[in-house]
């Protein structure tokens, strides 16, 4: 291997490790934002940061070990996921092994016998059956306007934002899910308006939950630097981007905090989608016309 | 100078601190307190700002919040409920009945406070007690949370005997957070 490639393994490791510290400032923020929507004064800033702290400090508490081992893995599969893109490589692929770690994850839900825990798996099949295919058109038309799947041409190319506007709702409704707090019958953040059990999560607890909270975070953070690659490699434009991204999110969960699962199908594949199929329509009109 | 390891100590033990995760049980009083509870959970008292969740898996839980007296029938399932939970932990008594079995205590299925049961850190008065008072309870147990602690058995609870034989409340720590007015209330009737 040569210098500057050795230099660029290291900087891609660098930045997965480093993802959740901004991911999980991020939720901070956002739980101080939603807070003070709702007339409290909010948690800490650093409340994500303490709760995943305190979890991994927890004396271990038995946990099923099929579960237990799933968890880790999808963990390490979501990150997986975020270094692929962020070391520039093939979107399609990136998305691809985002969804082996949601199945991994769903698998952890489903291998124990709680009641809880299989509805909770059930309702993350159907979020899976939401995004997967919005994730898929997302990467098809970003793939299309740059002529290529990768990650490093569409952060060289011309800002997506601009050619395909209408893909802003469909990384929007991607976002709101990956938060999980959007539809309440499905969530499993740590908003204090959310469910009492967390369906998937029930049967984990101590280090194990930590781990499944940090996949949850990797992939908030596959999302956002999705949402930051239609920026078309300016940083303050990315900036912008998420932000604005992340405001919508905010909003659509505080004003619709009792949607259902079925909200989110309709919704998802309603607005979502048809925000997707009108953006690839127009990446094949203007795109580079690469895989056509 | 402090190095890394103590640095990360510290944090630990101040993420611990800051996440008490809340879980509730009702061993079968009025349900007073368990409304009360609810009230310290809205948004007007704002649990969310000390960092407090109210979570429905034990396992998952750094405080557990029991409210009613102690009785045959669910004495077992309060001593799983605390053992599931893992250290850190601490155990928050709220409301007359928890302390002592309050308006229940003497009837035939009812063996008395929490006390008796589980490892009490601390007793909030008052029948039901305030939320602002719950919440000073939970508040209290949080510096319990900053290290694992060795096991402990039932500590047995402050009773309306006790009170009556005229104990000196400032040498018990079990009575720090109790209403002095509520205790003497207790006393009087016991006596008339």
């Amino acid at each position: 291997m040569t210098a500057p490639m050795i230099a660029l393994v290291v900087l891609v490791i660098a930045a997965t490790l480093a993802a959740p510290i901004a991911v999980g400032f991020i939720l901070g923020v956002d739980r101080k934002v939603s807070a003070s929507v709702q007339l409290r004064v909010g948690p800490p800033l650093l409340q994500p940061w303490y709760d995943l702290t305190k979890l991994a400090a927890k004396a271990s508490a038995p946990v099923d070990r099929l579960a237990a081992g799933l968890v880790a893995a999808q963990a390490v599969v979501a990150g997986g996921a975020l270094a692929i893109v962020l070391a520039g490589g093939d979107l399609i692929v990136a998305v691809l092994v985002l969804g082996a770690a949601r199945v991994l994850y769903i698998l952890a839900a489903g291998a124990v016998e709680s009641p809880y825990a299989q509805l909770g798996t059930s309702r993350e099949l159907i979020l899976l059956l939401v995004t997967e295919p919005l994730l898929l058109l997302v990467v098809i038309a970003y793939g299309s306007l740059s002529g290529g799947f990768s990650a490093a041409a569409m952060n060289g190319g011309d800002p997506a934002v601009f050619a395909l506007p209408t893909l802003g709702l469909t990384l929007g409704v991607l976002l709101a899910v990956a938060l999980r707090k959007s539809p309440f019958d499905l969530a499993t953040s740590h908003h204090a308006h959310q469910e009492l059990v967390k369906g998937s999560t029930t049967e984990l607890a101590g280090p194990w939950l930590a781990l499944a909270e940090l996949g949850h975070w990797y992939e908030a953070a596959f999302i956002l630097v999705l949402i930051a690659l239609a920026a078309g490699g300016s940083p303050i434009l990315a900036a912008g981007l998420v932000l604005a991204t992340y405001l919508v999110a905010v909003i659509v969960d505080n004003t619709v905090p009792r949607g259902t699962w079925q909200a989110a199908l309709a919704l998802g594949w309603g607005l979502g989608g048809s925000a997707a199929v009108l953006a690839l329509v127009g990446s094949h009109l203007i795109g580079a016309g690469g895989l056509s | 100078m402090r190095g890394p390891r103590d640095l990360l100590r510290a944090w630990v033990a101040r993420s611990r601190m800051k996440s008490p995760w809340l879980v509730h049980f009702d061993c079968g009083g009025c349900n007073g307190c368990d409304i009360e509870i609810l009230d310290a959970l809205t948004p007007r008292h704002s649990a969310e700002r000390f960092g407090v969740i109210n979570v429905g898996d034990p396992r998952q839980g750094d405080i557990l919040l029991v409210t009613g007296p102690a009785n045959r029938r669910n004495a077992h399932v309060l001593r799983t409920v605390y053992e599931q939970m893992s250290e850190p932990k601490a155990v928050v008594a709220v409301g007359s009945c928890a302390a002592h079995g309050g308006i229940f205590r003497g009837a035939p299925n009812i063996l008395g406070g929490v006390g008796d049961i589980v490892p009490v850190d601390v007793y909030v008065s008052s029948c039901p007690p305030t939320p602002e008072k719950i919440l000073a309870g939970v508040i209290e147990a949080i510096p319990l949370l900053a290290e694992r602690r060795a096991v402990r058995e039932p500590t047995g609870g402050p009773g309306p005997a006790s009170v009556t034989a005229g104990r000196a409340l400032a040498d018990d720590p079990r009575w720090a957070a109790w209403d002095p007015r509520l205790v003497k209330e207790v006393g009087d009737a016991d006596a008339g």
